[in-house]
């Protein structure tokens, strides 16, 4: 993902290895090092960036984390 | 298993924006963790709004097992919500007429049948009634008062409202799930007494559903006129102000870098609610509002998010959302 660093906020995602910050000032050079890095290593790090964070964005994960701490959840 | 109602100012399913896709997204999960959710939403999109819907005064839908939505179509709620939208004003009538328990028989009837209610947003408080000492939890996706701060001036005039209601929430709820350190923060900060756990659940997603057909990357950039080598950077939103200014932004960088991004094969792809009009300019294409958004994602090569203001978290991680597309 090419994001602004407001853009991931919330997420626990982290630049660079996880996003390429831009800004209004950067986007053509940051778009130039997006595509000047072929399909196959695109494919390789996003799966990596899933499996870093794939607890933080999976919605029943959260809710199973949450509602643990919660005793009226408790069945 | 416990009864669990979700109260919600407007229909959730099928989500269509970033904030829908976590309500829904949480109650599905409750749902299959065992409970019966029920979401009851106090008014309907505009398209609710005919026919035997109207006469029938509700609409009911079943989203998968234990999981429904009964989205009310009274007139009072259809209209004021209306002429809200249409005058800019936050949805204060809303938490009017819920706090004063001035809300439809069907929703009384579920809050006191749940076991559980839950509010999505500070717009929908508990409502008066023999349920309200019932657990009874705020699904926070932000702070209101920082988004109406950064409105127009309808919207900012009820800032310092909404932050009183934000203020108090620690002592109006059981607990509140927040969405993003910031708001956590906040509650934490007002809960003088550290009575609250305030789990955060973050805009996550169900992966699940972003498994889609192995061809329907080359569909989608077929119908869209994109060849294989083209690359595809993509930017969904609805019409919330700093989605549209992050448009604004694609917009101008289009114009000023066409001849970079064409001589590249590079497409700036714009989906959802965020422009209302399709068209097509050079390396820009916008689609407009879409029925679904997954094959838009299936058929970009990243995510682009130009956002610079707002509050709270992001549903808009399109690089996550993509390695489930491929």
């Amino acid at each position: 993902m090419i994001s602004t660093d407001f853009g991931v906020r919330g997420t626990q995602l982290v630049a660079p290895d996880d996003y390429l910050p831009c800004s209004r000032e950067n986007l053509r050079e940051v778009i130039g090092q997006f595509i000047g890095r072929d399909r196959s290593y695109r494919a390789a790090q996003a799966e990596a960036v899933w499996q870093r964070h794939r607890r933080s964005c999976d919605i029943q994960e959260l809710i199973n984390a949450a509602t643990a701490q919660l005793a009226p959840f408790a069945a | 298993m416990k009864k669990i109602v979700l109260v919600s100012g407007n229909r959730l399913a099928p989500a269509a924006t970033g904030g829908q896709v976590r309500s829904v997204g949480i109650a599905r999960a409750l749902a299959r963790n065992g409970h019966c959710v029920h979401i009851f939403s106090t008014a309907g999109r505009k398209e609710d709004y005919q026919g035997d819907n109207v006469r029938r005064g509700v609409l009911e839908t079943e989203i998968e097992p234990r999981l429904k939505e009964s989205t009310h179509l009274g007139l009072t709620y259809g209209v004021l919500q209306s002429v809200g939208r249409r005058l800019d004003y936050p949805r204060v009538w809303q938490y009017n007429l819920l706090a004063r328990g001035w809300v439809p028989g069907r929703l009384k009837q579920a809050l006191q049948q749940a076991d559980i209610v839950l509010s999505d947003l500070p717009y929908c408080p508990p409502i008066p009634g023999p349920w309200r000492n019932k657990p009874w939890y705020l699904i926070s996706h932000n702070l209101e008062h920082k988004l109406l701060e950064q409105g127009g001036p309808r919207q900012k005039r009820f800032a310092g409202w909404m932050r009183g209601i934000e203020s108090t929430a620690t002592q109006t709820y059981t607990d509140i799930f927040s969405c993003a350190e910031e708001d956590q923060a906040f509650f934490k900060q007002h809960d003088a007494r550290a009575r609250l756990k305030l789990p955060l659940v973050r805009c996550g997603v169900d992966p699940g559903l972003y498994v889609l057909p192995p061809d329907m990357r080359r569909q989608m950039r077929a119908q869209l006129g994109f060849t294989e080598a083209d690359e595809v950077l993509i930017f969904s939103g609805s019409g919330f102000g700093p989605n549209v200014e992050a448009l604004r932004e694609i917009e101008e960088f289009c114009r000023a870098e066409a001849d970079f991004l064409t001589r590249n094969h590079v497409f700036l792809l714009v989906v959802g609610t965020v422009s209302r009009t399709p068209r097509r300019e050079g390396p820009l294409v916008v689609t407009g509002p879409v029925a679904q958004i997954l094959p838009y994602f299936a058929a970009s090569d990243a995510g682009l998010n130009m956002i610079t203001r707002g509050s709270g978290s992001t549903s808009n991680c399109s690089s996550i959302w993509r390695r489930a597309c491929r």
